[in-house]
Formats: structure tokens, C-alpha cells, sequence
């Protein structure tokens, strides 16, 4: 899926790539901008994840520099199907674009966010 | 709405070049706006922010308001992309792409502040209750709240929507290493064009 989004991304660099730094514990790191070309690799991503051994998820978003409103759907529909099963999904590392894209949108309250993806490991593991 | 607003190249405080006007002053140095003429792909609004971030990188507008108006640029141009063409493209549509372009405009009493004006012209055809729902419903909002006003019109052969950005401070010693770079570098790089490749 990662290898599909990179033959896909016209030049530009998607990087979308899935760790496990526990059992149960799922940490997807975002390195590109998500808009209408990577937004639905990060939905197909997050969709499969959750369909598994995930019990939190974590989005690492320090290495993305742009949130379109296609990578906020994204977001949205993992957001939905995680609480189908109550498994906890979180943002991590947001910069100010990105931040600035959830405010506009009413939706920064939709999501916890925490200054990084360590700190946020160790919520979810606590 | 932008009624009563400045309505594109018009109001931008242009100079006549072969009966078109093509160019604008912007602190006392010609400036051209930054026009785009792009295919229909997902890949185009990633090129457009990464030419306009550079454009407005030149004119050293404040970051932050630099980046609400990638945001809503973005948002415009990916609902062009994704909405304007639903269905069968006919090659002559499919040809035309899309037009991006963007100048700086003195709109107020105060010399001082600068907005730019951005306008996206598909010609396909969508309306804004089409896309009130969903991602594209949210780009919508997304639009309105980080401009000063936004606009959709059908034309009659598509649709334009434009969008004019909040105001911005200049202060005099950003205007002048403003100009300064203009006057070097800046005007090469905005004067550039960027042709796609059409397949």
C-alpha cells in the first residue's frame, strides 16, 4: 500500500509507514502532504490497521507539512471506524499548518493531540 | 461574497503590455501576477502550492497568513480537480486544464496593507450545493474562513471561484528588502511561466 502511494505520487514523496512500538499499539508516521494525492493512501493505511491487532492508534504527524480537507476526511473515517470498536486513535506532533487546518474546521476538539509521538506512546501505553 | 471588492487584475495597479494588462506595480517595481495553466490531476494542487509558497516567498508575506491562503488555495484548486470533471472528460475540456492566477492588491485606504487576490477558473461545471457535504463541503468552509471573502460563479463555460486574501501589513523596511529582492531575483522567478505537459 505504502509501495502503491509512492508509484502514485506524480514526483512528489508520500511516505506513510506503520511501527509497532508495543503489542497493540500502532504508530502511523505521515513525511508528506496529505491532500487529494496522498489522502487516500493514508485512509487505506489507517483502514487496514484498525482492522487488525490495533488497540491505539497513534498518527505522527511531525513530518507532514500540509493537511488538506482530503487528509482531515482521512482522518475522519479512521476516526469513525476506530470508535466502532473504541480503539483510541491521537495525533502527534502537529505543526502550525496542519493545526491551523483542524481549527478552521471545528474538528481540532474531534482528536487528542500530543507535542509527539513518544509522549503519546506513553499515554497510550499507561 | 466579494461585492464592492477589487475584482482581480483590474484592481491590481497594472501596467498595459500589448493591450493586456499583465503586469502590476508592487512597490514601485513591475511585478507580474503568477498565473498557472494546469492539467486535470491529483498531482496539481501540490504544484500550485509549491508555486504560490514561492511567490508569496518573494513578496515576504507573513507566514501565517501565507499559509491560510495555501490552505485555501489548495482547497480550491482540489475541488476543481475533483469535482469540475465528474464523469466522461471530453478532450477538449481535458485540454483546457485549469487556470490558477494570483496578483497583489492595494485595496485600502492605507498604503500600507496589501491583499492578494486569487481567482481559480475550471471549465468544467460543479455548484457549491453539490459539494456541501462530505470533504469537499468542509474545503468550502475551509475557504471562507481563511480569506476575507469568497466567491463561486458559473461562467459560461465553467466555473471560477475567487477568493481575496485578509489584509496584510506591510511594514516599510519589509517593502523595501521586498523590492529590493524583486528588483533582483524575484522578478526572474515570477516571470517565469510553467507549462504543463499535456498527454
Amino acid at each position: 500500500m505504502v509501495a502503491d502511494a509512492q508509484l502514485d505520487s506524480g514526483g512528489q514523496q508520500p511516505e506513510l509507514t506503520v511501527t509497532h512500538p508495543r503489542a497493540g499499539l500502532c504508530v502511523i508516521e505521515v513525511r508528506c502532504e496529505l491532500d487529494i494525492l496522498t489522502g487516500p493512501s493514508l485512509t487505506q493505511l489507517l483502514s487496514q490497521e484498525l482492522s487488525g491487532e490495533c488497540r491505539g492508534l497513534i498518527v505522527d504527524m511531525s513530518g507532514c507539512n500540509f493537511l488538506g480537507s482530503s487528509g482531515i476526511s482521512a482522518l475522519l473515517e479512521s476516526k469513525r471506524q476506530a470508535d466502532t470498536t473504541s480503539v483510541p486513535i491521537v495525533l502527534a506532533g502537529m505543526n502550525r499548518i496542519a493545526s491551523r487546518a483542524l481549527q478552521v474546521t471545528g474538528l481540532e476538539s474531534m482528536f487528542p493531540i500530543y507535542p509527539s509521538a513518544a509522549a503519546a506512546v506513553s499515554a497510550l501505553s499507561g | 461574497m466579494c461585492a464592492g471588492e477589487p475584482h482581480g487584475e483590474r484592481d491590481c495597479v497594472g501596467v498595459a503590455v500589448g493591450g493586456h494588462r499583465s503586469a502590476l506595480t508592487w512597490r514601485g517595481h513591475i511585478v507580474r501576477p503568477l498565473r498557472l495553466h494546469l492539467p486535470v490531476h491529483p498531482s496539481t494542487p501540490g504544484e500550485v502550492r509549491r508555486q504560490l509558497w514561492r511567490w508569496l516567498e518573494v513578496l515576504r508575506w507573513p507566514r501565517e497568513d501565507a499559509e491560510d491562503l495555501l490552505l485555501a488555495v489548495d482547497e480550491a484548486v482540489s475541488n476543481a480537480v475533483e469535482h469540475a470533471y465528474n464523469g466522461p472528460i471530453p478532450a477538449r475540456t481535458h485540454r483546457d486544464g485549469l487556470g490558477v492566477e494570483l496578483c497583489v492588491s492595494d485595496t485600502t485606504a492605507t498604503d500600507d496593507t496589501h491583499r492578494v487576490v486569487v481567482s481559480v477558473t475550471d471549465h468544467g461545471w460543479w455548484k457549491p450545493r453539490a459539494v456541501s457535504s462530505g470533504s469537499r463541503g468542509r474545503g468550502l468552509q475551509m475557504m471562507r474562513a481563511l480569506t476575507h471573502c469568497l466567491e463561486v460563479t458559473a461562467t459560461g463555460s465553467g466555473t471560477r471561484v475567487k477568493m481575496i486574501s485578509r489584509a496584510v501589513q506591510v511594514n516599510r523596511r519589509r517593502a523595501a528588502d521586498a523590492a529590493k529582492r524583486l528588483g533582483e531575483a524575484g522578478t526572474l522567478l515570477l516571470l517565469a511561466s510553467w507549462m504543463p505537459n499535456y498527454h
